[in-house]
Order: structure tokens, then C-alpha cells, then sequence
């Protein structure tokens, strides 16, 4: 009997997760874009209203413009409807963790070991910390003055609490397990104060019984699909799961049930099946020529990258903790900890990988000399889940096969090699669809790949040619020549009429006739701007000796122009 | 007796072995008439080579079933592609990658470059290449089809075009090269031809629909095929409702323009 207890004792000791601290900085690209102004000509004052845009979508906007009726979410035009002096800045994940950097550096002096998970956001356990600076309220206040600190190191003094307001300010959340401290953080950062939550499982239960289940997804990796079905369930909070057994849940939903249930209730903390990782799978290369460029530097890590997913994807497993390391010449060291709750791929490891190495080379605080090794240590892996399956929709054997396939066409040509189209809408074929690089998706939106608003979604762009679209766009249009039927250039005067019917069209010194014309469509843009753009568009059909061949062209201050073919 | 592994291994449905076509594609890509019960496809493996003034959109346009199906497709080097057009024409975006390749002229540089000149830029362009076939390796391997433009096709040495297509017909992927394949061997070769476009006019309307003739001959195909279809037609996609009515009236298409000939000044059409 004593034995049982003991054992079941020992287990429930085992399961209580290790006490965390997170220090979350909501609007963390907001700060990193203000910095990274501070003192060029385009400064940015900390109480202008700005926004991050992400994917065509506002993603971060800053409490001025918040104020100004700027929300999460919406397209360019109606935000700068809402606020007509809005600053726009485009997403730039290096540019968060090259900022980031110095706050990690300052908690880094304190706690030696800390896990970044993106930029904005870092996690430490507090067991030796909270003890040296006497409880975990005094580590709570700690960190942000630490955090502060790092900023200021780098933008001066004046400026930071304004600057982090900007952002929100850094929340610090103590808790038992990661997702509990991760809330308390994002509470924190809210109602501007450090929040602590006590030690035990009741009070963690009752501290997330509260959080609506939508969190779970954002803070713990869970399947959008997964919250929108236990919302239509009925189950709104956290604390609505955790009422139900576990044994329901897993009847449910299989093991994600039990994963579930240890969320919910707070038992949490790695992800399940974790093993110890291989003791050889710590991968390290030293390089004969010390490296002093970022770009050599990642294309070196590429390799070691490459090698460690292969070997991962190969046993079906998943790092979701990995330890980066690189040692310059003078012995300096630059060592983070990263963390995805779905597991690291081989884009996602480079991603991180590049956060850190630019924060490390092209940062505040450059190492003195080249670089000479660089360490991978998976710190922790588990099984990977697989994927199912979908019977209707949902991710498919192809689109795991392609996506393969574009993670190794960027790494063999480079980001900017792989593109996915976007809608963007315009007057003109050749703006309806931008091209986004694939690698610049970001790791945590790859799972959708690009899914362009299709035209009915969109109003109508006044101006805009009929359909059909042509099916050849020349990037820089080319310069030709109509003529009409004295062999003079056809014009458009200022009121949009034409000269003369054009009767022959001249490309690359061919002559070719015109059997059939339609246009000016005249397009007056942006007047008011030095983009201004005044032309007039026509559809031009010839007659070629292999049938006809229809032309999209258009003339701007008397020039003519072939922008695309009805190829 | 054979065994069990190797007799199962041999049988694949015909459905499994083509990727699906569009319907006003089908009376091209059909079986002959005497091969009942077998599926309109393109055979997986298969080189096919699209030609003629319609050739790009010939290619989007055999895009189109696979991608609403749930295969991908990776279009490389041809940057000049209207997506708006595919769009149009019914190809799924979502599953549909564009790769931008190094310019050809780069790709050469190794042969062009003076070998005494820039040693080291002569070993970069080699790694450039390398990386180049090693992306269309991977890139066959990923995806159901490929559409690649001529001039790539033609910078590569022959060597590595079969072995591209050796790839390709081992994991089934459809090679589609838009233009003429010169020397490259094709196991099909698609004649898209412009009939005449409708919906234009001397000065009026816009373009429409276009009447396209497609003509198919290639290896094991037997006979030439012929088949004609609007591509786009009047809603964008591609459809071939009503050629027959079509095809005896299509010497008398263009309209009687009556612009022309009471000025010469054609006053401005607002478009919103």
C-alpha cells in the first residue's frame, strides 16, 4: 500500500510541471519598427498611429491607432480610411528578432538559459532565478526592469517607456507550465502589471478555467479546426473542457483529447512523448576560414539544417526544441533556445536560425571577429503526429509533397526563388496578382498556403480592362509602333480621342496588320502623387502569318507600348 | 509463377495513371474509339510540348482539371505568366507555384566565360546550374506537372533533359513545355492555332472569345487529332458549346464596321 502511494505520489510529482516565467511583448513588431528608425530621416514618433501589415492585413497596430479606429485584420484601404495619417510598415521577422536581441542578452546575464520562442516573446523556468531574487514577485519586477533595460541599451534613454507602450509593453507572467504563464504574460501585458499566479494545480485550473478556448490555438499550437468545433460544441472557455473527464475527451477526439485535457487543466508542458534526444544528434561544423557575412554564414547553416530535418523526417520524428550556438574566433558565443509547440521543420529552423545569427552579426552588439562553428542540438523531440488524411478537403498527400518540394527549391535557388500569387486587384492584368515569396510567408502561415481572394469577394475596380485576362504579360513593356494609314503615329489627345484608326502595328521592325482595334481606355491614376500615371489602353488584333495574334498595348505621352499578349 | 508482390505491383488503374483533362479537352485526350471504359487523360510521364500562337494559354488550360483535382503544379521560368488569366481560365491558385529560375544566359556562363578570366565566377555559375537541375529534380518529385518554358528547356544540356524525364516518368509527372521543344524529344506535341477572336470590332467592343484549333500528334497517337474550342470563352474559362454552328459561320465574323467609315475621330469610352 505504502509502495502504491509512493509510485502514484512520485507520478503526480513528475506530471506538475516546472515553474515558468514568460515575458510577452504583444505588439513587439511595433517597438522593433520604431527602433529601428530611431535617428534615420523617417523617424518615427512613439505616439504615431502605426500599423504592421502582414499578408495585405493589418497584424499589429499600435493603441494611437487603435484610437483612431484602425483594427486587427483589415486591408490597406480601410485602415487608411479609418486614419488617413497611418504609418504603414511591412511585416519583417528579422527586423523583430534583430531588436530582440538586446532583451535577451539582458535576461540572458540573469538566467543563463532562456527559450525564445518567436521574437516578443521568451520563456524561462524561475526555480534558480525566483530564488535569488527572493520570490517570484521580485523576479516578476525584475524582468521588466531587465527587459527595459535591453532596450534602452540600444535607443537611448528618453524614449523606451513611450516606445513600448507603442507595442504595449512587456507582460510577465510566473505560472506552473508553459501555457499557463504564456496567459498570465498576455494578461499581464494587458492590464500592465505582472501577474503571478500561485503555485498548485487549483489555482492554476482556476486561473485558465476562465480563458476563452480560441487561446488555445494561438498559445499552444492547437488546430484552428479543433477550437472552432469545441465552440460549436458549447465549450466557450477553458474551464468548460476541463469539466468534462478525460476519458469523454479522448472518446472524442482520440489522443488529441488527452493532450486537450492536459492543456486545459494546466498539466501541460511538453509536448507528449517527449524523449531525450539521441546524445549524437548535436550537429556542429567548424568552419577552417573564420565567416564574418551573415549570407555565408546561413548558407553554411543551410547544410546543417538540411542534414537534421532529413534525419528527423526520416524516424518520423519532430524537433520542437532547438538549441542554435555559434562561437566566433574570440570565444564570443551567441546561444539561444527556440520553441514551436508544432515542431520545427526545416523552413521553420532556418527561420530561427536567421533571427539569431542577423540579431548576432548585424546587430547592436557585433561579435569582434568571424565566426568559426556552429552547434544544432535538439534539445527536444518527440514522435511526430503525422498527418491525417482529410477525406473532404484539408491537407493532402500532394500538398505535403509540395510543400517538400518548395522547402527544397528555396534551399537549392534561394527565398526568393518560390512564389505564390496573392491577390491584390487593379486597373491593369499585370496588378491584379502579386507574386510573394513563398519563405516570406512565415513559418506559422505555410500550413495555408496562399489562398487568393478570388474575384468575387473583392468590388468591382472601376477602370478596370474586361475579361478575358491575357495570358502573357511582358515585365518591361516593350516599345512599338502604330500607325494608321498614311504610316503616321496614331495619337490620343489630352480628351481621350484618337488621331487616326491604327491600320498597322510595328514590333521589332515587323509589320503586321491591324484587323481589329478596341480602346482608348484611358487611366488617369494617382494625379495627386509622383506615382501619377496617365495612359491609354488598347486591345489591338493582327493578322500573322500563323492566324491572329491579339495584343493588349497602350500609349503614354505619345509613346506606344506592348504590355501583354491574348496569348 | 510470379509472385505476389510483383503481379499486385503491375496493376494500376488507368484513372491512376493520367491526370484528368477538361472536359472541351477531352475529345483530344480521349482514348481512340475502339479502347472502351478508359478515361480522357494525360498519361503521367508524358513530355508534351504545347505550340502555336495559343500555347500558353493551351497550357494553362490543361492546368486546369489536374489542379482542381488536388495536384499541383509548379510553372518555372516563365515569369511572364498572366495569373489572372489562369485564374480566369479556372486554375487553382492555391496549388499552383511559380519557381524563377537563374537566366538562362547565367546558366551558360561556364562555356561563355574566357577560362582564364574569373576562374571563380566560372565554378559559381557551375554550382548555379547544379543547384538549377537539382530544384527540377525536386521539383518533379513534389508535383503532378511542370510547365516549363522553352528557353529553359533549351539551356540545358540534352543529358539532363532525359534524365528530368526519366525522373519524370518514374514518380509520373507531366512535363508541359510552353514553345517549341527543338531537339528535345516530346511524347506529344499540341498545336494550338488562333481561329479568329470574336467580340472585337473596328473601334468597338472588346476582346471575348477566341476560336482556337488544336492539333494533336505524338508518338503513340495514332492519327493526328483535331479538336477546336473557345479558349477563353466569353466567361474566361474554356469551353467548346456550340464550334460546330460555329465553325460554318466563322469565315463571316468580322462585324460590318460602320465606325470606320463615317470619321475619323472615335470619341472616348468611359470604363468606369
Amino acid at each position: 500500500m505504502a509502495h502504491s502511494s509512493g509510485v502514484s505520489a512520485e507520478a503526480s510529482s513528475k506530471s506538475r510541471p516546472p515553474r515558468c516565467a514568460v515575458v510577452h511583448c504583444p505588439g513587439w513588431p511595433l517597438v522593433a519598427a520604431i527602433a529601428d528608425r530611431i535617428g534615420s530621416s523617417d523617424s518615427l514618433a512613439p505616439d504615431q498611429p502605426l500599423v504592421i501589415f502582414r499578408s495585405q492585413r493589418v497584424s499589429h497596430c499600435s493603441p494611437a491607432a487603435w484610437r483612431a479606429g484602425v483594427r486587427l485584420g483589415q486591408r490597406r484601404r480601410q485602415a487608411q480610411g479609418a486614419c488617413p495619417d497611418l504609418v504603414i510598415v511591412a511585416h519583417d521577422p528579422e527586423r523583430d528578432a534583430r531588436w530582440f536581441e538586446p532583451v535577451v542578452r539582458e535576461i540572458g546575464e540573469l538566467v543563463p538559459l532562456i527559450d525564445v520562442e518567436t521574437p516578443g516573446s521568451l520563456l524561462l523556468a524561475t526555480r534558480g532565478p525566483s530564488r535569488y531574487v527572493g520570490g517570484d514577485a521580485a523576479l516578476a519586477i525584475k524582468l521588466a526592469q531587465l527587459a527595459e533595460q535591453g532596450i534602452r541599451g540600444v535607443v537611448g534613454i528618453d524614449d523606451v517607456p513611450a516606445i513600448l507602450s507603442a507595442g504595449g509593453g512587456f507582460g510577465i507572467g510566473i505560472a506552473d507550465g508553459r501555457v499557463t504563464a504564456t496567459l498570465a504574460a498576455r494578461s499581464a501585458a494587458r492590464h500592465g502589471q505582472p501577474i503571478v499566479v500561485e503555485a498548485g494545480s487549483e489555482s492554476t485550473a482556476l486561473f485558465l478555467s476562465s480563458h476563452p478556448v480560441r487561446v488555445l490555438s494561438a498559445v499552444a499550437g492547437c488546430p484552428p479546426e479543433l477550437v472552432e468545433l469545441l465552440e460549436r460544441l458549447g465549450l466557450r472557455r477553458l474551464g468548460d473542457v476541463a469539466a468534462l473527464t478525460p476519458a469523454h475527451l479522448v472518446d472524442r477526439f482520440g489522443n488529441l483529447g488527452l493532450t486537450l485535457y492536459e492543456l486545459v487543466t494546466g498539466t501541460d508542458d511538453t509536448a507528449p512523448n517527449a524523449a531525450p534526444p539521441p546524445s549524437d544528434l548535436s550537429m556542429r561544423r567548424f568552419f577552417d576560414d573564420p565567416i564574418q557575412q551573415f549570407d555565408q554564414l546561413m548558407f553554411a547553416a543551410k547544410s546543417l539544417v538540411d542534414q537534421l530535418s532529413t534525419y528527423f523526417y526520416e524516424r518520423g520524428l519532430v524537433c520542437t526544441r532547438l538549441e542554435v550556438e555559434g562561437e566566433t574566433e574570440h570565444g564570443e558565443t551567441s546561444r539561444r533556445v527556440w520553441y514551436r509547440a508544432e515542431g520545427l521543420d526545416a523552413l521553420a529552423m532556418l527561420d530561427r536560425l536567421r533571427w539569431q545569427l542577423d540579431g548576432w552579426i548585424n546587430g547592436p552588439y557585433p561579435p569582434s571577429a568571424g565566426v568559426t562553428s556552429l552547434r544544432l542540438d535538439p534539445v527536444q523531440i518527440r514522435q511526430s503526429a503525422g498527418t491525417q488524411q482529410a477525406f473532404w478537403g484539408g491537407r493532402s498527400q500532394a500538398d505535403d509533397d509540395a510543400t517538400r518540394a518548395m522547402t527544397r527549391v528555396i534551399g537549392l535557388l534561394g527565398p526568393q526563388s518560390v512564389l505564390v500569387a496573392s491577390w491584390r486587384g487593379g486597373r491593369d492584368p499585370q496588378q491584379m496578382f502579386e507574386l510573394v515569396p513563398f519563405a516570406d510567408l512565415g513559418a506559422d502561415d505555410r500550413r495555408v498556403v496562399s489562398v487568393p481572394a478570388s474575384d468575387q469577394e473583392s468590388p468591382p475596380w472601376p477602370g478596370s480592362l474586361p475579361a478575358p485576362a491575357p495570358a502573357w504579360i511582358d515585365g518591361d513593356s516593350e516599345p512599338i509602333e502604330v500607325l494608321d494609314g498614311q504610316g503616321r503615329a496614331v495619337m490620343v489627345n489630352g480628351r481621350g480621342l484618337v488621331s487616326a484608326e491604327p491600320v498597322r502595328l510595328v514590333r521589332r521592325s515587323q509589320h503586321f496588320t491591324v484587323v481589329a482595334w478596341a480602346g482608348p481606355w484611358p487611366v488617369h491614376e494617382r494625379w495627386w502623387d509622383t506615382r501619377a500615371r496617365r495612359v491609354a489602353r488598347f486591345q489591338l488584333v493582327v493578322e500573322t502569318p500563323d492566324g491572329q495574334r491579339a495584343f493588349l498595348t497602350e500609349i503614354a505621352s505619345g509613346t506606344w507600348k506592348l504590355t501583354a499578349e491574348y496569348a | 509463377m510470379l509472385p505476389g508482390s510483383l503481379l499486385t505491383q503491375t496493376v494500376s488503374l488507368a484513372r491512376e495513371r493520367s491526370l484528368p483533362v477538361h472536359p472541351a479537352l477531352a475529345p483530344v485526350f480521349g482514348p481512340s474509339p475502339d479502347a472502351t471504359g478508359v478515361m480522357p487523360g494525360l498519361i503521367r510521364g508524358h513530355t508534351v510540348a504545347c505550340m502555336g500562337s495559343a500555347a500558353v494559354s493551351c497550357a494553362l488550360a490543361l492546368a486546369v482539371a489536374p489542379t482542381r483535382a488536388g495536384s499541383w503544379v509548379g510553372v518555372v521560368g516563365i515569369p511572364q505568366i498572366g495569373i489572372a488569366a489562369a485564374q480566369h481560365l479556372g486554375v487553382a491558385l492555391e496549388r499552383t507555384m511559380f519557381i524563377t529560375v537563374p537566366e538562362p544566359a547565367t546558366v551558360h556562363c561556364s562555356q561563355e566565360t574566357a577560362p582564364t578570366a574569373q576562374q571563380s565566377k566560372g565554378t559559381q555559375s557551375s554550382n548555379t546550374r547544379a543547384d538549377l537541375i537539382g530544384a527540377l529534380s525536386a521539383l518533379v518529385d513534389g508535383v503532378d506537372m511542370v510547365i516549363m518554358a522553352r528557353r529553359l528547356v533549351t539551356s540545358l544540356p540534352s543529358s539532363v533533359v532525359r534524365r528530368l524525364q526519366a525522373r519524370s516518368q518514374s514518380r509520373g509527372t507531366v512535363l508541359l513545355i510552353v514553345g517549341d521543344p527543338g531537339s528535345v524529344s516530346v511524347d506529344l506535341r499540341l498545336m494550338a492555332r488562333t481561329e479568329h477572336w470574336q467580340g472585337i470590332g473596328v473601334g468597338h467592343g472588346h476582346l471575348q472569345r477566341r476560336l482556337v484549333a488544336l492539333e494533336l500528334d505524338g508518338r503513340r497517337c495514332g492519327r493526328v487529332r483535331r479538336h477546336s474550342l473557345w479558349l477563353p470563352s466569353s466567361d474566361g474559362a474554356l469551353s467548346s458549346e456550340g464550334i460546330q454552328a460555329e465553325a460554318s459561320t466563322s469565315n463571316t465574323h468580322v462585324p460590318a464596321n460602320a465606325l470606320s467609315d463615317s470619321g475619323v475621330v472615335i470619341a472616348l469610352r468611359r470604363t468606369g
